[in-house]
């Protein structure tokens, strides 16, 4: 039962955000970033330390900006390896990570100050992680996802000098208010799972409507002469995915350097 | 509004200095040996399979054990006393790893011994014996009968090479395929190598997993099932398989396996037993362990894997023959003694 709703939480909020996407008089970009950072996360399925390490992530997508609302969608891969040293133990977990957002935002006419706009909204985002960590023995594997309905919010600062016209500061904050996960069952690793000649990898896992996630950006957008854009922005992710027996904790730090480019 | 700005991003720099502590609570690494222990400890209560079958009093084992410790207690000791903890369960599923040692229950130190692989390879193989992947064989001396020695659950069976062998063989009488001293490996390769033996898809055993707190409480009997599969096959002969207290884990369910297939005989020791999935984790000081979290069930539903499967026929070598290889003479007789029948009937 819980598993229906928290299908027809996502095909509802899918549908609502991509209706209200429809045609407009806007701008489009793509846009290309990569961001180096330090994650952190913890598996308390199979360890109750924290995994540390650095990690680069490659993303694209595309920004639609009209003066009626901002909407886009991202694709970003993450990679990198994580180390615990402990009491003289060296273990280590390669992780992979594949996340999809999509956001659409609309102005809101308060007067906050000049040349300063505030935008609200919301944001699908799912992320898929994949890990290994060989100490783990059968429970090496670990995959899970996490999927969150968030509520999201931008405020734009523009500059005033005339070289910079159109450049921004700005602060996007992200906070989840439907939070699921999609994480190993109560034994982590099934006997059942290995039938046949090939293994049911996701066997036992079940989902969680359970946990948090937060995300924020800070940075300089760049407008350059030719209309596309720049930006070099600070990065923030944090979520605990409960599962329904033992949580996954992650946070990560980046800068991000990103190329905007105008299409339309 | 400048102030503003800076304001936000103080928030976001402080709040993501210490953010592991603030969003997800204290950091649980420790060395205390009393938390090393009683995490352990629960681990193993949480998830462990076979606390009833072999009869194990899992609060007991606190009570007797807990007290050893001390707050100053070295790490040396401390490893001692965890492996000690965890070989109460009489299971080589179950190990404790440190940087500086792993424990281990090693059931077998106290068997017999049934093999010496140079036996067979001096007096029994015809000629120079063949290695094809993972495998050694050869055809046995002055027997039409093909045989097999798979030392190894580890690593990947390929079917090129089983295709190989089988075809090397397929004009035999019988195979024998020795898993003496096999102590397991990847339990896909069970699969990879008895689709071989069928036409048909079998149901061969059953399996549960810990699914609960309780000692008792488990997932639902998933089926297990062998399907055809593969280029060459070896069907409608007999094929007898090798077994010794040495044959552990992927050999035991393997051996369990076998008991479902009509065409397939046991002879030589009982297995070793390990007819648990074993899981893996990490305690607070950074060692690993692992333990059992599923068992295995024959088709009556009977669990008794864990501590090994009877052959069809006990044999065990006599090491006052330095020759001879009793266990693999008895299944030349079985193989032969079958090939003169003309029923196709044979007994277990």
């Amino acid at each position: 039962m819980e598993d229906r709703k928290i299908y027809k939480i996502l095909i509802i909020s899918v549908v609502l955000l991509l209706g209200a996407t429809l045609s407009y008089s806007q701008s489009k970009y793509i846009h290309i970033c990569t961001s180096p950072g330090i994650s952190h996360f913890r598996d308390l399925a199979t360890s109750p330390l924290y995994y540390k390490g650095n990690t680069i992530s490659f993303s694209g997508g595309y920004l639609k900006l009209s003066k009626e609302r901002l909407s886009g969608i991202n694709i970003e891969y993450t990679t990198g390896g994580h180390k615990s040293n402990y009491n003289g133990t060296n273990e280590s977990s390669l992780f992979h990570s594949i996340d999809l957002s999509y956001k659409l935002l609309f102005p809101i006419k308060i007067k906050i100050g000049e040349k300063t706009s505030l935008y609200a909204g919301g944001s699908l985002v799912t992320t898929t992680n994949f890990r290994e960590n060989k100490a783990l023995h059968n429970n090496s594997f670990g995959l899970e996802n996490i999927t969150n309905l968030m509520l999201a919010s931008l405020i734009e600062k523009g500059t005033t000098s005339g070289h910079n016209r159109g450049s921004k500061f700005f602060v996007e904050l992200l906070a989840g208010i439907a939070n699921m996960n999609y994480r190993p069952g109560y034994a982590y690793s099934y006997m059942p799972a290995i039938n046949e000649t090939t293994i049911r990898a996701l066997a036992g896992y079940n989902f969680s409507l359970s946990g948090f996630r937060f995300k924020a950006k800070a940075g300089y957008r760049k407008k350059l002469p030719n209309g596309n854009m720049m930006a070099l922005f600070y990065n923030f992710d944090v979520y605990n995915a409960p599962g329904k027996y033992e949580p996954f904790n992650y946070s990560r730090h980046s800068v991000s350097l990103s190329l905007i480019f105008k299409y339309k | 509004m400048k102030s503003w700005f800076k304001l936000i991003f103080l928030i976001l720099v402080l709040a993501n200095c210490s953010c592991t502590k603030w969003f997800f609570g204290k950091d649980l690494a420790s060395t205390d040996p009393f938390v090393n222990f009683d995490y352990l400890w629960n681990e193993v209560d949480r998830k462990y399979a076979y606390f009833s079958l072999k009869k194990v009093d899992w609060d007991s084992v606190r009570q007797a054990y807990r007290p050893k410790l001390n707050s100053g207690i070295s790490q040396d000791s401390l490893f001692y006393i965890l492996g000690s903890m965890l070989n109460e369960l009489r299971d080589d599923h179950t190990n404790l790893m440190s940087p500086f040692n792993i424990s281990r229950y090693n059931q077998s130190k106290n068997e017999m011994d049934n093999f010496d692989y140079k036996i067979v390879q001096k007096y029994y193989i015809y000629e120079t014996e063949y290695t094809t992947g993972v495998f050694q064989h050869g055809f046995v001396k002055k027997h039409n009968i093909g045989y097999i020695r798979y030392k190894t659950f580890l690593g990947d069976i390929s079917e090129s090479d089983l295709d190989y062998i089988l075809e090397r063989y397929g004009n035999t009488i019988g195979l024998i395929i020795d898993l003496r001293e096999n102590g397991g490996g990847n339990f896909v390769n069970i699969l990879k190598l008895l689709s071989r033996f069928t036409n048909t898809k079998s149901l061969v055993m059953y399996n549960r997993t810990r699914n609960g707190p309780g000692r008792e409480d488990f997932g639902p009997f998933e089926p297990f099932y062998i399907s055809p599969s593969g280029k060459a096959r070896y069907i409608d002969k007999p094929i007898i398989v090798l077994i010794d207290r040495g044959s552990y884990s992927a050999s035991t369910f393997f051996a369990l396996a076998t008991k479902a297939m009509d065409n397939i005989y046991l002879i030589g020791d009982k297995t070793g037993g390990g007819g648990g999935l074993p899981n893996g984790g990490q305690l607070p000081n950074g060692w690993t362990y692992r333990f059992s979290i599923t068992q295995s069930y024959d088709l009556k539903k009977v669990n008794y894997a864990e501590e090994g499967v009877e052959p069809d026929h006990y044999c065990q070598m006599n090491w006052l023959h330095s020759t001879r290889d009793e266990i693999l003479e008895l299944a030349l007789d079985k193989i032969t003694n079958f090939a003169q029948r003309t029923d196709n009937s044979y007994e277990r």
